[in-house]
């Protein structure tokens, strides 16, 4: 979550003592915040950007076992020369 | 010369000759890119609210391909080797970047790949790794 809808939204289905994590990449430079509920109901709030390289060393070893299937994601491939036109189709 | 897509506008991603990229440091590489996605962010810039006010550069985030130059500092990694790229990165030298925390970097050299000129992007035929 991180979105002004459902910031609120995931704080008020936390549980007590939970923790609200903020998932993609977010541009909004204010964001309304339920300071109030999250303090009642004792919150933690993680917001960062995923180092990435700290997760290699989990993932790779699920991708190459099968149980993780990332190629599952991709819905289009194109050459380089098509790129500039693959946002328009 | 080798082409890449770069970033002119909203709406406006074009495939184009650029410099071909060279190492940025003794630590760094250059990588020939087999395949590189397309990251939500992106999108952002795909639609005018990048994260740099720069005109021209390449994007692209994560990718993977083949190492096909090296800096002479460079030890784990040697012409030849296929890596895979994270769109972040770090000095690789701190405490934080040796445990792969790139974010947290304590020599303020958290980046992304495909933002600015600062890191040109991987949607190319290569792409300079900062450090490794």
């Amino acid at each position: 979550m991180g979105g002004q809808a459902t910031l609120p939204m995931a704080i008020s289905l936390a549980t007590v003592g939970s923790t609200v994590s903020v998932v993609g990449v977010h541009q909004a430079r204010t964001i309304e915040f339920p300071m109030a509920l999250a303090q009642a109901k004792s919150l933690a709030f993680i917001v960062s950007l995923t180092s990435v390289q700290a997760q290699l060393p989990a993932l790779v070893p699920l991708v190459a076992s099968g149980r993780l299937r990332p190629e599952l994601m991709i819905s289009h491939r194109v050459g380089l020369s098509q790129g500039a036109f693959i946002g328009t189709t | 010369m080798m082409k890449a897509l770069t970033y002119h506008g909203p709406a406006d991603i074009r495939y184009e000759d650029v410099a071909d990229p060279t190492p940025h440091n003794l630590d760094g590489a250059v990588v020939k890119i087999s395949l590189c996605s397309i990251c939500g962010s992106d999108l952002h810039i795909y639609h005018g609210h990048g994260f740099s006010t720069d005109l021209g550069y390449t994007v692209g985030h994560e990718a993977v391909g083949e190492v096909v130059e090296v800096g002479s500092a460079v030890r784990k990694f040697k012409v030849g080797d296929r890596v895979l790229i994270a769109g972040s990165t770090g000095c690789s030298s701190c405490a934080f970047c040796q445990r792969g925390m790139v974010g947290l970097c304590a020599n303020a050299q958290s980046g992304c790949y495909g933002l600015s000129y600062r890191l040109q992007g991987s949607q190319a035929e290569a792409v300079a790794v900062a450090s490794t």
